[in-house]
């Protein structure tokens, strides 16, 4: 939503350039935001009991190991957008050439080129900052303090980057040549080395556990087995297995046991009975009886 | 009036700050409205993911 805002405001000043330090600020906003819902979503500390203040503080400091680096990755990139930048009268160069490339076309080729694919990719990159402000976080950990360390180191390199570039182009001399000294004889893009090492960094805050968007491997393979097999079961395709079996999947997540069950789809949000992990919407689904086995004749 | 806009870097800046706070402020009340902590926590992938 609040792209389809700058996208607007893009098209009234008739710059996509509006778009270049939101890039930026976004994991600052997104990272303020899910820190805000993590104390209690209207800016207070969970529902004012004590166990809930303590989970939230907790949460609250791991966040910070996450956090941090996002304020000092947005003032970097939002400062050195600015601190040249001329105003409105600018646009980057590869946004005229789609603007020539694409004529009467260019809008909606902004909107999802140079606006909606850069958030959606932002909003991925930021689900780690989810999982350390939630209560129940993990402590912090080795890998935590190395997803840290790569963080600052990266954004220390991409800043340094760009200062050497900066001085390289206020140089009248170097008009018309290629940037070969600094860290830049030693990498072709040390900015853009310093930007996706932000973003390996930030993963491996995250990637240590707790509650939150973290990819394991061993457990979600188990379970999208377990679904599958009890899809099939379901429509009598392949009896593999009955219900039992499914049930005796280990449930982990003491978050999961306080879910409600519910018989609507995980996405029917309207039904007032919110589902919320696909394997309680199988369980939920009535099954018809497995046939005896070995099946007796006649 | 735009190209006074765009000829002047204040307005560039006062623009973009404005830009970024409207946009700031409709997503949370979209967000919080629509009854939602997260999109994609919420649709229970979240969890799915973490098993």
């Amino acid at each position: 939503m609040a792209t389809v805002v700058v996208f607007a405001v893009s098209v009234l000043v008739d710059n996509s350039s509006i778009y270049d330090s939101y890039w930026g600020l976004q994991p600052l906003a997104v990272a303020g935001y899910y820190v805000w819902t993590g104390w209690g979503g209207d800016g207070s500390v969970g529902d004012g009991r004590l166990a809930a203040r303590t989970a939230a503080r907790a949460a609250s400091a791991r966040a910070d190991r996450g956090d941090g680096p996002c304020i000092l990755y947005a003032l970097r990139l939002t400062s050195n957008f600015y601190r040249d930048w001329p105003g409105l009268v600018k646009e980057d160069f590869r946004y005229k050439s789609f603007r020539a490339s694409t004529g009467r076309g260019y809008w909606p080729v902004s909107f999802v080129g140079i606006h909606l694919f850069p958030t959606i990719m932002v909003y991925l990159g930021c689900l780690p900052l989810y999982g350390m402000t939630r209560a129940g976080a993990a402590r912090f950990g080795w890998l935590d303090g190395l997803g840290a360390a790569v963080m600052l180191g990266a954004i220390g390199l991409a800043f340094v980057a760009d200062e050497q570039m900066r001085l390289f182009r206020r140089d009248p001399r170097n008009r018309g040549r290629i940037m070969q000294s600094g860290l830049w004889s030693r990498s072709r893009h040390p900015n853009y080395l310093g930007e996706v090492s932000t973003w390996w960094g930030l993963w491996a805050v995250r990637r240590r556990g707790g509650s939150g968007m973290v990819v394991d491997r061993r457990r979600g393979g188990r379970h999208q087995l377990a679904v599958r097999v009890r899809q099939r079961s379901h429509d009598g395709a392949a009896p593999a297995c009955d219900a039992r079996r499914v049930q005796r999947v280990p449930r982990s997540d003491p978050h999961a046991a306080a879910a409600p069950v519910g018989r609507a789809t995980p996405f029917d949000r309207a039904a007032g009975a919110p589902v919320r992990h696909l394997r309680d919407y199988f369980l939920s689904q009535s099954l018809p009886t497995p046939a005896p086995w070995p099946p007796t004749p006649g | 009036m735009r190209e006074m806009i765009r000829a002047r870097r204040g307005w560039g800046v006062l623009i973009s700050a404005a830009t970024y706070i409207v946009a700031l402020v409709t997503a949370v009340l979209v967000v919080r409205a629509a009854g939602l902590e997260h999109p994609l926590a919420d649709l229970g992938w979240e969890r799915w993911w973490r098993r």
